[in-house]
């Protein structure tokens, strides 16, 4: 019983010596589990696209090189002052280590379809466990409706 | 249970098809031509096509969300050319190449929005009009104008740059600033400022030509 | 069997909540409202209106008028135009800077019973001797500005009528026959014999001045050598520079204080349509029409001159000298000093013509009042009469005469 209780104190004080992890602290696991990818637009009447795809008015990292070590924390859309789109998606990097990213955006009509030409390759840094901000706004007003950001590292 | 073995045969070979249609995920066939909106493969630390095209865009959107330009009572005349932008950085670079990107996709992209004045053709549009009045040529079908047109605003800019190099390795770098301002041609009031910045190192400069 | 759903349920329940959060699905795009247009900007919306800039190159036709009625009051004297040549102050055309004179003396004597003496002396001079190779060693002009520049100048002047003469043609005409006189002279001789007042018009280099030249034009009575008129392009108050603030791409420059750029600007400083836009054409105005603002100011220049009447008559103890009047004032000249005029109603110039001169030369008649100074124009040559100088006394031999050429 003596060597029990020891043990159990022991392994107390060696879990009060581990150093605490800086935040943000990202957990992939969960990340990746969450990940819902949708059907495609359909091509064939009463089946499903057999392409699956990131939701509209979502961020999309198409990179694996950073799909585990950046995580997108908030993508909001509003109007601007001339009606067009604002996307701001907040981008964290999960690592000990500065990345380069870029990102475009497409925005679609309400049909779904593009509403203007994606927009150029944007690069931002990202040090070492910083949040950074993504931001591209529309050409169109009246015919925006939806986005989708898409993401990979640069160099 | 006799048609077992023939039932597993059939399940094998459809599971055996569906594996030949997956993704060939293998690089495509080579060609010289590459993405301007990307980094090729000569890479120096100058001003390159993806920073060409990366800052018109972020420009013209940019200017599209501001009310005073993109959203007037009456669309404003905006004259968007070279003479006002400076290049005074250490790149070799021809200023018409931003300048002439940012007004096309800014016309594309604006729907009436904003009315561009093609001041670089103005010695075109004086020479057709001199010949109507002339006689020399008719009217064509579209009416006189009094005169060409003004403009309410007018693109500024200045390219700058900062040099730097370690002597001992070579390495080379600069940090390369580019600002845009649209400016009210007749208060000099600037309505819109835009910039665009970034730092490249490289072991040594490539050749810009 | 119960137990299967029940646990598939179990987890999706688990599942769901993490699912809607961790999402990186962001918010939809909110409906389209058309936003409130921008008014533009509150001002007075005032352009005021700019007096158009008087052209000061415009033609005076009144200024024209003045000096012509001016001009025949002063008797119309005759005007001998110089361009961009100065009356030299070098009284001959050649000159010598060395001079060898050799010297020898011989003396002979027989002593005896015969006495001779002998004695003899020769002398050598060797003399050589310059020409001087122009006049006025100024620097050339490009001969179709100049014809453009000439034309602009004399405008005025003929418009007015005056009697304009024409250097080379009075030199060749004083000198026909009389070759052996020295060409100044005879240039003297035409001056004073067939013109009245001698107009010199001098051009110089300047890249202070927007033109890239200045000019100055001199009146001299050729009689009196007197300046009658004056007229420098520095001084033009069409030559200033507008002491206005300039646009400039590092904001507005005012004028500096040691700038001495000057020069005259095209009143009509239009734009002009190039392939950059509209530029401003800063050129200056053509040679002809500052030629004839030059001319104008000249004219300005001497019109109190001429105003003051033709000259007096030779001064006789008996008569007075011309009152002293100012500049401007018309006054009619003394009827003494005014020699009978014609049938005519013409205006009788007081200058003599050349026959009248060549038979009787008459002093001090300047086109302008004058000072009590003798002077005298040169007689005309005696054409093809001239005869050899005696040699003068003395043992050195005379100045050769020039080579002929």
């Amino acid at each position: 019983m003596r060597r029990l209780l020891a043990t159990t104190f022991g392994l107390l004080l060696l879990g009060g010596c581990t150093t605490m992890e800086p935040a943000p602290f990202c957990d992939m696991g969960r990340v990746s589990s969450q990940r819902a990818l949708v059907p495609g637009p359909t091509m064939v009447p009463d089946e499903s696209s057999p392409l699956k795809e990131m939701p509209l008015n979502s961020a999309n990292i198409t990179d694996a090189n950073i799909i585990n070590k950046l995580y997108i924390r908030a993508i909001t859309a509003r109007r601007t002052g001339t009606g067009t789109v604002e996307v701001v998606a907040q981008v964290v990097n999960c690592t000990d280590f500065p990345l380069n990213a870029e990102a475009r955006t497409q925005f679609f009509d309400a049909a779904k379809a593009p509403s203007e030409p994606v927009s150029a390759w944007k690069r931002f840094q990202l040090p070492a466990r910083t949040v950074n901000n993504y931001q591209e706004f529309s050409m169109g007003a009246q015919t925006v409706d939806a986005y989708l950001i898409e993401m990979r590292e640069t160099r | 249970m006799r048609r077992l073995p023939a039932i597993l045969t059939i399940l094998a070979s459809g599971l055996a098809l569906a594996a030949c249609q997956k993704v060939d995920n293998t690089a495509g066939a080579p060609t010289v031509y590459i993405d301007p909106g990307s980094s090729g493969p000569v890479k120096g630390v100058g001003i390159e096509s993806q920073d060409i095209v990366g800052m018109t865009d972020q420009m013209l959107r940019d200017m599209l969300s501001q009310p005073r330009l993109a959203n007037a009572a009456t669309p404003p005349n905006v004259i968007i050319d070279s003479e006002y932008f400076y290049n005074e950085s250490s790149s070799r670079l021809n200023k018409n190449s931003i300048t002439d990107r940012l007004r096309v996709g800014l016309n594309r992209a604006a729907l009436g929005r904003m009315q561009f004045v093609g001041r670089h053709y103005a010695d075109m549009v004086a020479k057709e009009r001199e010949l109507k009045r002339q006689g020399t040529v008719d009217q064509a079908t579209l009416p006189a104008a009094k005169a060409q047109k003004g403009g309410d605003y007018r693109l500024g800019g200045r390219i700058t740059s900062l040099d730097s190099r370690d002597p001992r390795t070579g390495m080379m770098q600069r940090y390369s600033q580019i600002i845009f301002e649209m400016v009210d041609l007749e208060t000099s009031e600037i309505v819109w400022s835009g910039i665009y910045e970034f730092g490249k190192a490289a072991q040594d400069d490539i050749i810009y030509r | 069997m119960t137990r299967t759903p029940l646990s598939v349920l179990l987890a999706a329940a688990l599942l769901l909540p993490a699912a809607a959060i961790g999402q990186t699905v962001g918010g939809t795009v909110p409906p389209y409202q058309a936003p409130a247009k921008v008014a533009p900007p509150v001002r007075d919306g005032q352009i005021p209106e700019s007096a158009p800039r008087p052209d000061p190159f415009k033609p005076r036709d009144e200024l024209v008028q003045n000096f012509a009625g001016a001009y025949d009051r002063g008797g119309r004297p005759r005007l001998a135009f110089y361009w961009n040549r100065q009356l030299t102050d070098t009284l001959a055309q050649w000159y010598s800077d060395s001079r060898v004179v050799t010297s020898g003396k011989t003396t002979n004597a027989t002593e005896g019973d015969l006495t001779l003496k002998q004695s003899g002396s020769s002398q050598n001079t060797v003399e050589t001797q310059r020409r001087t190779m122009t006049d006025s060693p100024r620097r050339p002009l490009a001969e179709t500005w100049e014809w453009e520049f000439q034309d602009g100048f004399l405008a005025p002047f003929l418009q007015a009528n005056a009697v304009v003469v024409d250097r080379t043609a009075i030199l060749r005409i004083m000198g026909a026959g009389a070759e052996e006189i020295e060409p100044r002279t005879v240039e003297i001789m035409a001056l004073q014999n067939m013109a009245d007042l001698l107009v010199e018009v001098l051009v110089a280099a300047s890249p202070q001045a927007t033109t890239g030249y200045e000019l100055r034009a001199r009146i001299l009575d050729v009689r009196t050598g007197r300046i009658v008129a004056m007229v420098n392009s520095r001084g033009l108050r069409e030559w200033q520079r507008q002491d206005r603030a300039v646009a400039t791409s590092h904001g507005f420059d005012l004028p500096d204080d040691d700038d001495e750029g000057f020069g005259p600007e095209r009143a009509d400083q239009r734009y002009k349509a190039t392939s950059s836009g509209f530029e401003r054409r800063r050129k200056p105005p053509k040679p002809n029409v500052i030629a004839q603002n030059l001319a104008y100011n000249v004219m300005t220049g001497m019109i109190p001159r001429l105003e003051s009447g033709p000259p007096p008559a030779p001064p006789v103890a008996t008569v007075p000298p011309p009152p002293v009047t100012t500049p401007l004032a018309k006054v009619e000249p003394p009827a003494a000093a005014v020699p009978p005029p014609p049938a005519e109603t013409a205006p009788q110039p007081l200058v003599p013509t050349p026959e009248a001169a060549a038979a009787k030369p008459a002093p001090n008649q300047s086109a302008v009042p004058l000072p009590d100074v003798d002077a005298k124009p040169l007689p005309a040559p005696t054409k093809a009469a001239a005869s050899e100088p005696p040699p003068p006394a003395g043992e050195e031999p005379p100045m050769p005469h020039p080579t002929k050429q």
